[in-house]
């Protein structure tokens, strides 16, 4: 169901109060009746106390008085106050008030006590009038409890009202202070089911605030950012691949179209079929690349050996000699021996290939050199050439997916943004200085295997 | 017809412009957007065919600066970006038409017969038609009388420049600005010969005489209900 938390919020917002005032009100209701019983008691003692001290007690003999309490007969009486005077024996020597009747007999007297009727419905206190510790005469002091019941009965019923009054009130209060404790997370699902691949913009927009919700909101705003960036770069990524497909697929379709237009020549076909071949090559490369990216990013832990960088870097060196004789480059390799990294071979190689074939591509004549040496704990390949150089303005930004600079031509891109996914999973560094118009120096460090 | 051609891929450039080239056009090709516009402004192209992504100059900006310059050359952007977003401000810049990559060079041949057609103001159809001769440029046929000839591509090209305009008169250097890239030295000559062939080819003389030579100036194509 929709509202299931704010309905249990208010139910047991409400169950809470129901509770509460029930335990509070029986304990009110308790003291409160003990307390009135007790200050009946006490009057009544009091009363009989007064009265028993203005009764004329002369040598041992009780001269009864016509009316009791007449010195306070002007006083107002509690409802029902009855009173009564008996011998010792038990017979009645003076008596008024209504409760007369309902009066206990005190057969034998041992000492003040109190009595109450059976319904409760009036108490009384009996008391000895001794002189000398010889008992004289016994007082009866009475009444009724119907006040001490008024207010009592005031308060179950005030206490039932305020149930049946503040229960519901609690319930609806609780609803209406859950929706608005919950209305950020109301707003979180409505902005979660708006943020789509189609609308990526969509943010909580709450006032700031510091608490739970608060900072719960923040975290969820910036996840969906995260989320947004992550898209658009995806996105961007799709868009920029496609280009460099497109590229040589429409290399291909133009020149079999061409071609096909018309019989041709045997070189003509031996032409065209070599251009084909170059948009193939560059086809492959391209997918040859995005397999290396995919496959460094699925690889979340390496999984590596002991790789030795020097006998590597040789040996990949020496198959760029033709290339570099071929161009009448220098090609120097000087590498310190026995580094080890832990690392992927073919990996790695990919890394030491993508350099060089960089130094090769951006330089028209002078030298290239791959060294390979040891600084405290790390092992350095060192590729440097005396080509067309970097402006550090490309320099920020020559290691991002498929840049490329104004003069560069062929390739996609892609080789240095590998060489630096490469490095980060070898948990290595990757720096490039150069000079424009002199020459680039990349420098990759990988840590040394702990023997 | 003459065009240029802007695109940075080698490969490409040079089989667009050996099929536009087999196909009659006259094509300069440029690798960059720097050149494009220095060429731009000192011969008069039918139209230009221009890639987005340059070296230096993108293709936007050199479409937006040709506008700039109040040249109306009409201008078909080629990219292999096609989405929404950059055919849009493609065609803001001021290109006329759009084709993604990789495309039909039919297609191709197509969209720039448009355009020049509709630059020259020509009938839907784009077949031109004068007394009993008419040429039909997609197609690439020419019939007079009802008989179809074949005609080299020079020789198809210059007939459609005369045709395009029936009664102007266009010199030999217009001519063969029309017909000749850049990097064919032409000698003054080439023109005379090659219409010379094309008279041979349509049988003019025989009978009515359509291609008019106007001493010391050129040559033009009767006007429909000119003297005979
Ligand atoms: N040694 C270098 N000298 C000068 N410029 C370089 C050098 N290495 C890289 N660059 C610049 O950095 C850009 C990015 O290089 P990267 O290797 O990522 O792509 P690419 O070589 O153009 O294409 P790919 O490697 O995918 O074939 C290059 O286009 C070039 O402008
Ligand atoms: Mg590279």
């Amino acid at each position: 169901m929709k509202n299931t938390l704010k309905l249990r919020f208010a139910l047991r917002g409400a169950t809470l109060f129901f509770v509460s005032v029930v335990i509070l009100g029986s304990f009110l209701y308790v003291t409160m009746s003990l307390f009135l019983q007790d200050s009946l008691k006490d009057s009544l003692r009091v009363t009989a106390q007064h009265l028993v001290s203005v009764l004329d007690v002369d040598n041992g003999i009780l001269t009864p008085p016509d009316s009791l309490d007449e010195g306070s007969s002007s006083r107002a009486h509690p409802e029902g106050f009855t009173e009564r005077l008996l011998d010792p024996t038990g017979r009645v020597l003076l008596q008024n008030g209504p409760l007369t009747a309902e009066l206990p007999d005190p057969h034998v007297f041992r000492g003040p006590f109190f009595s109450q009727s059976t319904s409760g419905s009036w108490i009384a206190y009996t008391e000895g009038v001794t002189d000398a510790g010889r008992l004289l005469a016994i007082l009866q002091v009475a009444q009724s409890t119907r006040s001490v019941s008024a207010v009592l009965d005031q308060l179950f019923w005030t206490i039932l009202l305020s149930l049946v009054i503040f229960v519901p009130l609690s319930a609806i209060t609780g609803y209406f202070m859950a929706t608005g404790l919950l209305s950020p997370i109301d707003a979180m699902t409505r902005t979660a089911k708006r943020f789509s691949t189609e609308n990526l913009a969509a943010r909580l927009e709450l006032p700031p605030s510091n608490d739970e919700l608060g900072r719960l909101a923040g975290t969820f705003n910036s996840m969906l950012e995260r989320i947004e960036q992550s898209f658009k770069n995806y996105r961007e990524f799709v868009s920029n691949a496609s280009h460099e497909f497109k590229t040589p697929l429409a290399i291909l379709h133009t020149i079999l179209n061409v071609t096909r237009a018309r019989p041709r020549t045997l070189t003509e076909y031996a032409q065209a079929l070599d251009d084909m071949s170059q948009a193939v090559l560059r086809l492959e490369t391209l997918v040859n690349h995005l397999l290396t990216l995919a496959k460094i990013e699925g690889e979340p832990e390496l999984n590596g050996t002991s790789v030795n960088l020097g006998e590597l870097c040789l040996r990949i060196g020496e198959t760029f000699r033709p290339l570099t004789q071929a161009q009448g480059l220098e090609l120097v390799l000087s590498v310190e021996p026995g580094l080890e990294v832990l690392g992927d071979e073919t990996l790695l190689s990919s890394m030491v290939v993508n350099l060089l074939h960089n130094a090769v591509k951006f330089t028209e004549k002078g030298k290239i050199s791959l060294r390979v040496y040891r600084r405290e704990s790390w092992a350095y390949v060192e590729v440097q050439d005396t080509g067309i150089g970097i402006s550090s303005e490309d320099q920020s930004r020559i290691f991002e997916r498929f840049f490329q600079g104004e003069t560069s031509r062929e390739g996609s891109g892609l080789g240095l943004a590998i060489v630096e996914s490469l490095v980060k999973l070898h948990r290595g560094t990757i720096r490039v200085d150069s000079i424009l118009g002199q020459g680039s120096i990349f420098t990759a460090g990988l840590p040394l295997r702990v023997a | 017809m003459r065009v240029l051609l802007v695109e940075d891929e080698r490969a490409l450039a040079g089989y667009v412009k050996k099929g536009l080239e087999e196909n009659g056009w006259a094509v300069d090709a440029v690798e960059d957007g720097r050149s494009a516009l220095d060429w731009v402004g000192t011969v008069d192209y039918d139209v230009m065919i221009l890639d987005l992504m340059l070296p230096q100059i993108g293709g936007l900006e050199v479409c937006r600066r040709l506008r700039q310059r109040g040249l109306t050359t009409p201008v078909l952007m080629l990219t292999a970006r096609d989405a929404l977003k950059d055919r849009v401000s493609g065609l803001d810049a001021g290109a006329d038409d759009y084709l993604p990559k990789p495309f039909e060079f039919e297609e191709l041949l197509a969209r720039l017969r448009a355009l020049t057609r509709r630059r020259n103001g020509v009938t839907k159809t784009g077949v031109l038609t004068v007394a009993d001769l008419s040429l039909d440029p997609a197609a690439h046929r020419v019939r007079r009388a009802g008989l179809e000839i074949d005609l080299p591509y020079k020789e198809f090209s210059i007939l459609e420049l005369l045709l395009s305009q029936p009664g102007r008169v266009f010199s030999r250097s217009q001519i063969a600005d029309h017909v000749w890239d850049m990097e064919t030295l032409h000698q003054s000559n080439v023109v005379d010969v090659h219409i010379r062939n094309l008279r041979r080819l349509i049988g003019d003389g025989r009978g009515q005489t359509l291609i008019e030579t106007v001493r010391g100036v050129g040559y033009r194509v009767q006007a429909p209900g000119g003297r005979s």
